[in-house]
């Protein structure tokens, strides 16, 4: 007991053996801290469904959930009640120019081969490279798309992609992954509101949410990404 | 009875959505009043105006267990020459190493190139400017270090606080096998225009972003 001494997981970790204990500290650090989903069978913590209980009691502590991916693998996001009371807070930690650039990635990356159907499934995942010149824009100057390219490489939002033959070019990073499927739906209907605003779909969406403009945190970046559609710029 | 939510509930909703800000943000700076919030400790700026509010894990809980089951973590750029930045601002700015390193004291850019040369055991070369910048704004942004890029100035960041006394041992020993930083000269309250201009760009691999 005298090595744990933490206020917030000691109460749920007390109780566990020693083993139990070890087990589900290591799973929680692994969907915590590993840049892509880990696989069930490397861990008890995650493959014992009552250790697998625990590590979401601690999760859910600081505000996460564990999050299933392609039915074998496990991370950790926000919990959805947290980022709907961080987002009605008006809480949001990416500058408007990073959220820009990262809309475009996801716009070219995965929301235009979804819609060709060349994607398939509710996944951020895509190995379709979004080009430099498919981010530039009068918009945003050069220099603020470098840093904010530097700024999503670091947080792990975006990735270069492995396709070098047109320059350097970007794809979702695995941070996407960790979107709980609430949230993967919230995403793509404000991706929808800001390519297709006058679509029936985006209708439907806004009718759905009950409410006429996004309010959702992707709000901003997706206005801002749908004046650069609108001039064809993007 | 209230029809309020208990106390506990609402305490553990303030603590989830403190935790949540602070691993979408990083370590925050609050006001010196803003209550606990269970697992985040405090790390008192010196001046006493605020505090920053650093994640802290139990013991058995890291980054180790990645190592193990050989999954990277979220990949840093240019690795290497950071950790070599780091560890020099360690140097330049803790620098009563009998106490802890939080707070510390304020280095300079001018001792970074400094050490960073010697380290090297050459002459500064041109590129080195580069590459030391690009590591000051990768920890900056990261809150290992407070970089103050107008001042050329730069100071341990909050997440030290969290430093054991075995990490410490590591880093006193480290310290000691770094040349010597020149004796710090601020330029804080100096006229800017006096500041040496630094490089538009960071560094190589990321000349690759355009």
């Amino acid at each position: 007991m005298s090595e744990l001494q933490h206020a917030l997981f000691d109460p749920l970790l007390q109780d566990l053996s020693d083993r139990a204990r070890d087990e589900v500290l290591a799973a929680f650090s692994a969907v915590q801290y590993a840049a892509h989903p880990v696989a069930e069978v490397q861990l008890a913590g995650l493959r014992d469904v009552t250790l697998r209980r625990q590590v979401q009691k601690m999760l859910k502590l600081i505000g996460r959930v564990l999050v299933q991916v392609e039915g074998t693998h496990w991370t950790s996001g926000y919990a959805d009640d947290i980022a709907a009371a961080l987002t009605a807070q008006g809480w949001q930690p990416l500058s408007v120019v990073d959220r820009a650039v990262l809309v475009l990635v996801l716009i070219h990356s995965v929301a235009i081969p979804r819609s060709e159907g060349i994607l398939t499934g509710d996944s951020w995942k895509s190995a379709r490279p979004t080009t430099v010149d498919e981010l530039r824009t009068t918009k945003i100057s050069g220099e603020e798309r470098r840093l904010a390219l530097q700024r999503l490489r670091a947080a792990g939002l975006i990735q270069l992609s492995g396709d070098h033959s047109g320059g350097p070019s970007y794809i979702p990073g695995p941070q996407l992954q960790r979107l709980t499927p609430a949230a993967r739906r919230r995403l793509q209907d404000q991706l929808i509101l800001a390519a297709a605003p006058a679509s029936p779909i985006a209708e439907a969406i806004r009718a759905r949410n009950g409410t006429a403009t996004p309010l959702d945190d992707a709000s901003s970046s997706a206005e801002h990404s749908r004046a650069e559609q609108e001039e064809g710029v993007a | 009875m209230s029809t309020q939510p208990s106390e506990a509930v609402e305490r553990r909703l303030y603590n989830a959505l403190w935790w949540a800000k602070v691993q979408s943000a990083g370590p925050l700076a609050v006001e010196s009043d803003t209550p606990a919030v269970a697992g985040l400790t405090r790390a008192a700026e010196p001046d006493g105006s605020t505090v920053w509010l650093v994640p802290t894990m139990p013991s058995g809980a890291g980054h180790a267990v990645l190592d193990e089951l050989g999954t990277p973590p979220v990949a840093v750029e240019q690795p290497n020459e950071t950790a070599r930045v780091l560890s020099i601002v360690v140097a330049c700015c803790w620098t009563d190493r009998s106490g802890t390193a939080w707070p510390g004291a304020i280095g300079t850019l001018t001792q970074v190139r400094a050490v960073y040369a010697g380290m090297r055991g050459r002459a500064e070369q041109s590129s080195d400017l580069t590459l030391i910048i690009g590591s000051l704004r990768r920890l900056h942004a990261t809150h290992w270090i407070r970089w103050n890029e107008k001042a050329g100035e730069v100071r341990l960041g909050p997440r030290v606080i969290n430093w054991t006394a075995a990490d410490q041992a590591t880093l006193r020993d480290l310290c000691r096998h770094l040349p010597d930083p020149p004796a710090a000269v601020l330029t804080t309250a100096a006229d800017e225009s006096e500041a040496e201009p630094l490089p538009a760009s960071d560094d190589g691999q990321e000349a690759g972003d355009e």
